[in-house]
C-alpha cells in the first residue's frame, strides 16, 4: 500500500469512505443496546410486577390471617378448643398455610396444626388480658414463608396470639423466573450480538481491505504487492488475492506474447509500428507460407479492395483480382532464393480513364527456418502517367527542334550552293534564319522555365516594362505564320499604351504561347484576334480568341498542367510540348494574375491573361 | 449543389460547385467521394474552389472522407480553400486533418 502521508480531512474521509467497517461497527453497537434496553425492561417490568405480587400477597395473608383470626375468635370464645385445633388443621390442609398455633403468651400453646406443639389442654379460666396490638406480618426470606401474628379478642380481652405461616415461594420463584429470563436474553443478545459482530466484522474487513485496493487502483497503483490484501480476512480476501495473480500471470503470458511476436515479425506487434505502418501511403503485408494473410496495414488493404480486419487471417487466393499477386507469393516462397520478385499489376492501357497500377515487390523472409512473404504494395499510376507525358514531352520537343533547325540548315545549304549570291537571296536566308532561332530560343526557354519551376525556382522580375514594343513583336513574330496558315490576324489595341511593372520576358513567353497556340490550333481560314485593355492602376488584361477547334469543358482545366495536352484526336497531327499553357499560367499567377478560359468543343477559344498593377506613367504609343 | 468529378491524369478532382449548406448537399459530397475513392485507391482530391462554406453537415462529410482516407495512410487532399473555409477549419481544429493546396495541379502533383 502507499505509504504517502494524508492530510487529516483525507483521512477522515477515507475512514468514513470505508463503509463496511462503518456499518458492522454502528449496527452491532446498536444491536447491543437495543439487547439492553429490552433487558432493562423486562427487569424493571418484572419488580414492577414483583412488587404487586408482592402486595397482592400481602393482603392475601392479612385476609387470611383476619378470616382465620375472625373464626379462632368465635371458636375460643365458646370455649370450643377442639373446634379452634380443627380450623388450624383444615387451614394447613386446604390452603397455602404451613402451620398455625393460638398461643397464649406466658401459658402455652392451646391450639396447632402439630398436636405436638400444644402444651396448654385445657382453656384457662383467666388470663393476663393484653394490650391490643396491630396485626405483624414478618417474612421470612430463607423460608419463603410469611410469619403473621394476628392477636385475638377473647369475650372482650386481649391475650392470644393466632400464629401462621404461609408459604410465599410461589410469588417469590415467579418473579425470579422473570429476572432471570430477562438477565439471560440479555447476555445471551449479547453474546450472539458479539459474536455477529466478530463474524461481520472478519467478512467485512475483507470487503474493506479489497475496497482500499481498488481505490489504490483508481489512483494508478498497479503493483501487484501493493494491492493484495491479508488472506486471514477469509475466502473474498483469498479469491481477490488469487484474481491479482491470474492477472500477473496473463500480462506474463501477454508480455511473453509480444516478445515472441516481435521476434517472429521482427517488431511488426509492437513499438507502436502497426501504428507507423497505417500511416505509409505504401501497401504492406506479410503472408504465411500457405498464403494466409498474417499483417496488413490499411494502404494494402485498400489496393486489394478489402477490409483491413478481414484482410488479416485470408487466404491471399481468395482475394479476387490478385493472380499475379498470389503466383509471385507463391515462386518467392517456394524458391529458397532471397532475391526480391516484382510484379506490375493493372490495367496500363487505360490510365487516363480509370486504370490503376500497382508494383508490387515481394520478398522472402527466412528467421531461422520461419519463412513467410514481406510484400510491399506501390500506387504508381500517377508515376507511370507522368513517365508517359515526359516521354510524349521529349518526343514532341525533339520533333519541335528539329523542325526550326531543319529549315536553317535547308537555308544555310541552299545558301552555299546557291549559284549566284544575291542580296535578296542573303536577306530571305537570314530572315529565316534569324526566325526560326528566335522559335528555338523560345522553346530551350520553355524547356529553361519548366525545369525552373521543378526546382520552384522560377520567378518574375517586375520592372517597368513598355507594352507597345511586346505587342509589336507578337504581330512581328506572327503575322506571318497567320498568313501562311491563312488565318486572319487581327490586333484591338488602345491608341496609348502604359508603362507596366513586369517581367517583360517572361510576359512576352506567356503571350508568345498564348497566340501561338491560337494560330497552331486554328485551322485554315479563321480568325485569331488579339486584344489588349489597361486601367488606371496599370492592370493588363490580354484576350486571345481564336475561331479553332475549341475545348472540351472537362480538359479546360487539365490543359493547364505539365506535359498535358488536350484529349482530342484532331490535334495528334499537330506537335506541342505540352508546356506553353502552364508556363503562361504559372507566370501570370506569378504577377499576381492569372489565365482564364472559355471555349467549347467547335467554338472557338477565348484565352484571358490578367496581370495587376500600378501604372508608372501613361505614355503616348 | 452539383459534385463534378474530372480525371487529371490517374488522379480524379471532386469539384463540388457551390457551398456545402445543408444535410443533402454533404451526403452528395461524401457518396461521390466514396465512389471516388474506391475506383482510384485513394488518388483523389476535393477542389473546394466553388465550396466557400460549408456548416456542420459538411464539416462532418469532410471528416468522414478524411477519416476513410486515412485507413489506407493518406490524407484528404483539399485544393482552392477559401478564407472562410480556412477560418471554419482552424476554428474547429481540423486543419491538421486536411492537405491544402493552392491549386488543383499542386494536389495533382502531390501525388508523384
Amino acid at each position: 500500500m502507499s505509504t504517502q502521508k494524508l492530510s487529516p480531512s483525507l483521512k477522515v474521509r477515507r475512514y468514513f469512505a470505508r463503509g463496511e467497517s462503518l456499518v458492522a461497527m454502528t449496527g452491532m453497537a446498536f444491536i447491543a443496546i437495543l439487547t439492553l434496553v429490552v433487558g432493562g425492561v423486562v427487569w424493571v417490568s418484572a419488580r414492577a410486577v414483583d412488587d404487586s405480587a408482592a402486595a397482592q400477597a400481602e393482603q392475601r395473608v392479612r385476609q387470611t390471617s383476619e378470616m382465620i383470626g375472625s373464626q379462632a375468635e368465635l371458636r375460643l370464645t365458646d370455649r370450643d378448643l377442639n373446634g379452634a385445633r380443627r380450623l388450624l388443621l383444615d387451614s394447613v390442609a386446604s390452603s397455602m398455610i404451613v402451620s398455625g398455633r393460638i398461643s397464649l403468651p406466658g401459658r402455652g400453646v392451646i391450639a396447632s396444626s402439630d398436636p405436638n406443639e400444644i402444651t396448654l389442654y385445657e382453656f384457662p379460666e383467666n388470663w393476663q388480658a393484653g394490650t391490643a396490638t396491630p396485626p405483624s406480618v414478618q417474612y421470612d426470606e430463607a423460608m419463603n414463608q410469611a410469619l403473621v401474628s394476628e392477636p385475638l379478642q377473647i369475650n372482650g380481652s386481649h391475650g392470644f396470639m393466632l400464629e401462621l405461616s404461609i408459604d410465599e415461594s410461589q410469588r417469590i420463584a415467579g418473579s425470579d423466573t422473570i429476572r432471570a429470563s430477562s438477565v439471560g436474553i440479555v447476555c445471551v443478545g449479547l453474546v450472539l450480538t458479539l459474536l455477529v459482530y466478530r463474524r461481520f466484522r472478519y467478512r467485512l474487513g475483507a470487503l474493506a481491505a479489497i475496497g482500499e485496493s481498488l481505490r489504490q487502483i483508481e489512483q494508478g497503483e498497479r503493483r501487484t504487492e501493493c494491492l493484495r490484501v491479508g488472506e486471514q480476512l477469509g475466502d473474498e480476501a483469498k479469491s481477490w488475492n488469487t484474481l491479482l495473480s491470474e492477472r500477473d500471470e496473463l500480462e506474463h503470458a501477454i508480455s511473453e506474447n509480444e516478445i515472441v511476436a516481435v521476434s517472429v515479425s521482427g517488431g511488426g506487434d509492437s513499438f507502436g509500428l502497426p501504428a507507423a505502418c497505417n500511416t505509409l501511403t505504401q501497401g504492406i503485408m506479410l503472408v504465411d507460407t500457405d498464403l494466409s494473410v498474417l499483417y496488413a496495414n490499411g494502404a494494402a488493404a485498400v489496393f486489394l479492395r478489402s477490409m483491413r480486419d478481414q484482410l488479416v487471417g485470408t487466404n491471399l487466393s481468395k482475394v479476387e483480382g490478385f493472380g499475379d499477386l498470389v503466383t509471385g507469393v507463391r515462386q518467392v516462397l517456394e524458391t529458397e532464393s532471397s532475391q526480391r520478385r516484382v510484379i506490375e499489376i493493372g490495367d496500363a492501357e487505360n490510365l487516363e480513364t480509370n486504370g490503376s497500377v500497382l508494383k508490387i515487390s515481394v520478398s522472402r523472409v527466412d528467421d531461422d527456418g520461419l519463412v513467410r512473404a514481406a510484400v510491399l504494395i506501390e500506387d504508381i499510376t500517377q508515376q507511370r502517367l507522368s513517365s508517359q507525358s515526359q516521354n510524349a514531352f521529349i518526343a514532341q520537343a525533339t520533333h519541335e527542334l528539329r523542325t526550326p533547325l531543319t529549315t536553317i540548315r535547308l537555308y544555310c545549304e541552299e545558301a552555299i550552293e546557291a549559284d549566284e549570291d544575291t542580296e535578296q537571296m542573303r536577306e530571305k536566308v537570314l530572315n529565316v534564319i534569324s526566325s526560326e532561332t528566335r522559335r528555338l530560343e523560345r522553346i530551350v526557354g520553355d524547356m529553361l522555365c519548366v525545369s525552373e519551376i521543378e526546382a520552384g525556382s522560377l520567378s518574375v522580375r517586375r520592372e517597368s516594362m513598355r507594352t507597345e514594343q511586346l505587342f509589336h513583336e507578337l504581330r512581328e513574330d506572327y503575322e506571318a505564320q497567320a498568313r501562311d496558315k491563312s488565318i486572319e490576324l487581327s490586333f484591338d489595341l488602345p491608341p496609348k499604351f502604359p508603362t507596366i511593372q513586369a517581367d517583360r520576358d517572361r510576359l512576352g513567353q506567356a503571350l508568345h504561347n498564348l497566340l501561338g497556340n491560337a494560330i497552331k490550333y486554328t485551322p485554315s481560314g479563321g480568325k485569331v484576334s488579339v486584344s489588349a485593355s489597361f486601367d488606371n492602376s496599370g492592370a493588363m488584361t490580354v484576350g486571345i480568341t481564336d475561331t479553332g477547334i475549341g475545348i472540351d469543358e472537362s480538359q479546360q482545366e487539365r490543359i493547364f498542367e505539365r506535359f498535358t495536352r488536350a484529349d482530342d484526336r484532331r490535334i495528334a497531327q499537330v506537335t506541342g510540348s505540352g508546356l506553353g499553357l502552364a508556363l503562361a499560367r504559372q507566370i501570370a499567377r506569378l504577377h499576381g494574375g492569372d489565365i482564364k478560359l472559355e471555349s467549347g468543343i467547335d467554338q472557338g477559344s477565348t484565352f484571358t491573361l490578367f496581370v495587376p498593377g500600378v501604372a508608372e506613367s501613361m505614355q503616348a504609343a | 449543389m452539383r459534385v463534378e468529378s474530372n480525371r487529371h491524369g490517374a488522379v480524379t478532382v471532386v469539384r463540388p460547385d457551390g457551398p456545402v449548406i445543408n444535410a443533402d448537399d454533404a451526403t452528395l459530397l461524401k457518396t461521390e467521394s466514396f465512389n471516388v475513392l474506391g475506383s482510384t485507391l485513394g488518388r483523389f482530391v476535393i477542389d473546394a474552389s466553388e465550396m466557400t462554406f460549408v456548416d456542420s453537415n459538411g464539416l462532418e462529410a469532410l471528416v468522414d472522407i478524411t477519416d476513410e482516407v486515412s485507413a489506407g495512410g493518406q490524407q484528404l487532399k483539399l485544393c482552392g480553400i477559401s478564407d472562410t473555409l480556412r477560418e471554419i477549419m482552424q476554428l474547429t481544429g481540423l486543419t491538421s486533418r486536411f492537405q491544402q493546396f493552392e491549386d488543383v495541379q499542386s494536389a495533382v502533383r502531390s501525388f508523384l
